[in-house]
């Protein structure tokens, strides 16, 4: 049976097995560490490879090496510098990962990422996404009143529409809008997308939209004809 | 080598845009094998036409048998224990050439062995001495763990009968000048040995 670790001023810790790891003050961990549990509400810096199967991070924390978890949850700040390989992931603060988010099951943003790759099957945004290459799911859902900046969006079901609940209604009435660069996916549903291309199977636009070409092969719906540049069938 | 479009891909195969990132996500096709440059529209991405194809014949081919988690998970698996015979690999038409079966020696074989074979297959037609084909084989199946976790591509040039062989590690900025040259990639060539022997 593995032990527990408890940090509660600074400390070193050089990786190793462990039931549980809970840090309250500041951890440098140099070691690849593989723990059944962590919370971190202080601060800690990973200097190698992480196995865990439950990781909340209340603080702040950094990672340099590959990570891999099954549940990710992240409520401080956080950076990650490798790829990250998570099951099912929830980021309620602000995250920044640098590299590529693989093989994940279920994504849901409420506060804010940074991203470069992410590959979920399920992928669910609810807060401010910045994604500088591919965003690739099998249904992607986007909440648009936050506003996000993505350059590639890809998948099989992608709607971006403005969250319908009244009470978020009322606290913004003016959905933000959210730019992509080019969206490709069976089928498609937008609202409040500023796009250069949108390529797909069955597509719908709805209003508030700006885009500059799009490509079906099955359908298209066009319910704002002004926000449509041009319209191709392939 | 020959590119394709992503859209003309799509109308050739009949896939559509979910099916390629799809399995994209599932690491059936590599990242590398999506090539992207800029155009009117931002960006279009191209594929290396030969090997896409061929990957999404044998995906097309394998999905009514095995489901896509478990091809996912042959695909990705980094090492595999299973011992198949010789005679079950020989059933496979992997080979073109049915005499590199001499250079190996015992009943069963194990994957790395698989690929090594195969690899002896591929420079069959480009090696006239035998016997130097033999010691060649001897010497990779002695590294063969190293030789297939680190590199990455194998060029094979003969000059005067003799064969050369250089391992490459990185390929990005490898230059030369010689026409009589094979190039294997070695990540390629495992995953469709995998996709054929292992489902």
């Amino acid at each position: 049976m593995a032990n527990n670790l408890t940090v509660f001023a600074d400390a070193t810790i050089h990786g190793g097995t462990y039931n549980k790891v809970r840090v309250f003050g500041s951890a440098d961990v140099l070691g690849d560490l593989t723990a059944q549990s962590m919370k971190v509400f202080g601060a800690a810096e990973y200097k190698g490879k992480c196995h865990i199967d439950t990781l909340k991070l209340y603080g702040a924390c950094e990672f340099e090496e590959y990570v891999e978890v099954k549940y990710l949850n992240i409520k401080g700040a956080c950076e990650f510098n490798d790829d990250v390989k998570v099951d099912l992931l929830k980021i309620y603060g602000a995250v920044e990962f640098n590299k590529t988010i693989f093989r994940c099951n279920e994504v849901k943003v409420y506060g804010q990422a940074t991203v470069s790759n992410l590959e979920a099957d399920y992928i669910y945004i609810n807060g401010h996404v910045d994604c500088s290459e591919q965003l690739n799911g099998e249904k992607i859902e986007i909440a648009t009143h936050q506003g996000s900046k993505i350059k590639e969006m890809v998948g099989t079901n992608i709607t971006v529409k403005p969250n319908r609940k009244w009470f978020v209604h009322v606290k913004s009435n003016t959905s933000k809008e959210v730019e992509i660069d080019t969206i490709e996916g069976d089928e498609i549903y937008l609202e409040n997308v500023v796009s250069k291309a949108v390529r797909g199977n069955k597509i719908t636009i709805g209003p508030n939209c700006k885009i500059d070409l799009v490509e079906y092969h099955e359908s298209c719906n066009i319910k704002d004809e002004n926000g449509v540049k041009q319209v191709e069938k392939y | 080598m020959e590119e394709i479009t992503k859209k003309d891909l799509l109308i050739l195969t009949g896939i559509s845009y979910g099916q390629l990132y799809r399995w994209k996500r599932k690491g059936l096709i590599p990242e590398e094998w999506f090539i992207k440059r800029a155009s009117f529209t931002g960006q279009e991405t191209y594929f290396p036409k030969d090997l896409i194809l061929d990957r999404i014949d044998k995906i097309l081919e394998l999905k009514d048998e095995v489901s896509l988690e478990e091809l996912s998970e042959i695909i990705n698996k980094k090492q595999s224990e299973k011992e198949i015979t010789i005679n079950d690999l020989k059933e496979t038409n992997l080979f073109f050439n049915q005499e590199v079966f001499d250079l190996y020696e015992k009943e069963t074989i194990g994957f790395n062995h698989v690929v090594l074979l195969k690899l002896m297959d591929n420079i069959y037609h480009i090696v006239e001495e035998k016997e130097e084909l033999k010691n060649f084989y001897q010497f990779i199946s002695k590294y063969a763990k190293d030789i297939l976790n680190d590199y990455k591509e194998i060029y094979f040039i003969t000059s005067n009968d003799k064969l050369t062989s250089i391992f490459v590690k990185d390929s990005n900025n490898l230059e030369y000048q010689v026409d009589d040259i094979l190039k294997v990639n070695l990540k390629n060539l495992i995953d469709n040995i995998k996709l054929i022997v292992m489902v």
